[in-house]
């Protein structure tokens, strides 16, 4: 998965729930879908922002 | 007839001389020859015709030695240049008559001036007759060259003057070698202005850089013949620059006068010859020296360029770098704030989300029934984190009420 990929989902389940598309069963499995994708955005983010940022100081 | 022995009649012309002339004359005449013998001079005196060489006039003279003796200590050097021959003189003489020798003026005193002056009138016409023709300065304006090397000596053969002259230039201190040729004449007596008048004329056939006239060491200095007109005149026309050495104390000939230089000396001629090359050769060296301080001078200039060309290079290349890596840095720093913000956007956006997400699943928890209980603002999750009394805020799907703890329990 990359990070496009899992942003992109994320933000289809969150417009979904603003919509109030989501049926009630589906809620669930959705917001714990989007937690992860969440937490796998974040960690990817924060690890990128490191390795560039090690790569700008090692110049 | 009477008769008279010459005894006699000499004896008679004696007295009467006596009787008739008591005291001495001032005379004037020209000395026609001069010779001195035991001490004594003897005169042939002449006088001349106005506008002719004929002579009209004759007499012997004589100065005898204790009357030369006195007229030596009166007139010192002046007696030498007095008593030449062609002279003209005035002289104060006795009139002696012997029965054998005949008559004779018997010169007592001299006026030395009065030739002297006629001497310096005869020069002077000459000069000024030369003048009038615009040749007096021609020899003295000629350019006499950077260096002497081939000379025309005009002298008498075995004169003293020549051979000083010779060994003044062969024993120069530096050694420069002149190129000596005789052209022999005489110097003195009345053969004199017309044989060096003659060399000149053979010499300007022939290129010299200078040609002298010497002489010297004599015990008369006769220089009659040198202010003759004719010798001028050829001096001055001469092409060839003229230097005179013909020795004298104070008075200029004409022919010192119209030659390009005149120095007193054959020995003087030599030295002035040798500094005239010495000076030559001393500004050449100058001019070396010159030349090579220029050219070093020009040298270190083109290597202080050179110095600073290069430092200017260096400078502007490390301007150029200095540039370049403040660009670099201006970059650098740009790109960091952008990603910074890059992930600032990104994080605040995610937070964001995150929110929203806790705010659905919230929202959906309240929907299924369950509560949100709170204390104080903060969520409870479990009842370590209450105790009995303490007030709380239940928060359903469509609002909140308090509560109070009633009883805890597991």
């Amino acid at each position: 998965m990359t990070y496009n990929s899992a942003y992109e989902e994320l933000q289809s389940i969150l417009m979904e729930l603003e919509n109030d598309s989501i049926k009630i069963d589906d809620l669930p499995k959705k917001v714990k879908r989007a937690g992860e994708l969440l937490r796998f955005c974040k960690e990817k983010l924060r690890n990128s922002e490191v390795e560039v940022m090690n790569l700008m100081n090692v110049e | 007839m009477e008769s008279y022995s010459l005894f006699e009649v000499n004896e008679y012309i004696k007295r009467v001389l006596a009787l008739n002339f008591a005291e001495a004359l001032w005379i004037r005449c020209e000395i026609g020859q001069l010779n001195e013998s035991g001490g004594h001079v003897f005169m042939d005196l002449v006088q001349k015709a106005e506008d002719s060489d004929e002579i009209i006039a004759r007499c012997e003279a004589v100065i005898w030695k204790r009357s030369l003796r006195q007229l030596i200590k009166k007139h010192k050097l002046s007696l030498d240049k007095v008593l030449m021959e062609g002279n003209e003189i005035m002289f104060k003489a006795e009139i002696d008559f012997h029965e054998r020798y005949g008559m004779k003026l018997n010169i007592l005193d001299l006026d030395a001036d009065f030739t002297i002056g006629k001497i310096l009138v005869k020069r002077s016409e000459v000069i000024q007759r030369l003048q009038k023709e615009g040749i007096l300065k021609k020899n003295a304006s000629l350019d006499l060259g950077k260096v002497i090397q081939r000379v025309a000596v005009i002298s008498s053969a075995n004169a003293a003057g020549l051979q000083d002259y010779l060994k003044q230039i062969k024993d120069n201190p530096y050694q420069y070698q002149i190129n000596n040729s005789l052209f022999i004449a005489n110097v003195q007596g009345d053969r004199a202005a017309s044989d060096i008048a003659k060399q000149l004329k053979k010499i300007k056939q022939f290129d010299f850089d200078c040609v002298i006239i010497i002489r010297g060491g004599g015990a008369r200095l006769d220089l009659s013949a040198f202010d003759e007109y004719e010798l001028g005149k050829e001096i001055a026309n001469c092409p060839i620059p003229v230097i005179t050495g013909i020795g004298h104390d104070v008075d200029e000939t004409v022919a010192d006068q119209v030659a390009h230089t005149d120095v007193k000396t054959p020995t003087a001629v030599a030295d002035f010859i040798i500094h005239h090359n010495a000076y030559f050769e001393s500004s050449i060296q100058q001019i070396g020296l010159d030349i090579k301080e220029s050219a070093g001078l020009i040298l270190r200039k083109a290597a202080l360029d050179l110095q600073s060309q290069q430092q200017s290079i260096a400078l502007s290349a490390s301007r150029k770098r200095q540039n370049a890596l403040n660009e670099l840095l201006i970059r650098e720093e740009h790109l960091k704030n952008s990603i910074r913000t890059f992930f600032l956007r990104k994080n605040a956006d995610l937070e964001q989300k995150e929110m929203l997400l806790e705010a659905v699943d919230m929202q959906n928890t309240l929907a299924r029934g369950y509560a949100i209980v709170t204390k104080d603002g903060n969520k409870i999750v479990s009842i370590e984190q209450l105790k009995a009394q303490d007030d709380l805020n239940i928060i359903l799907k469509d609002g909140q009420f308090e509560t109070i703890v009633k009883k805890i329990s597991k």
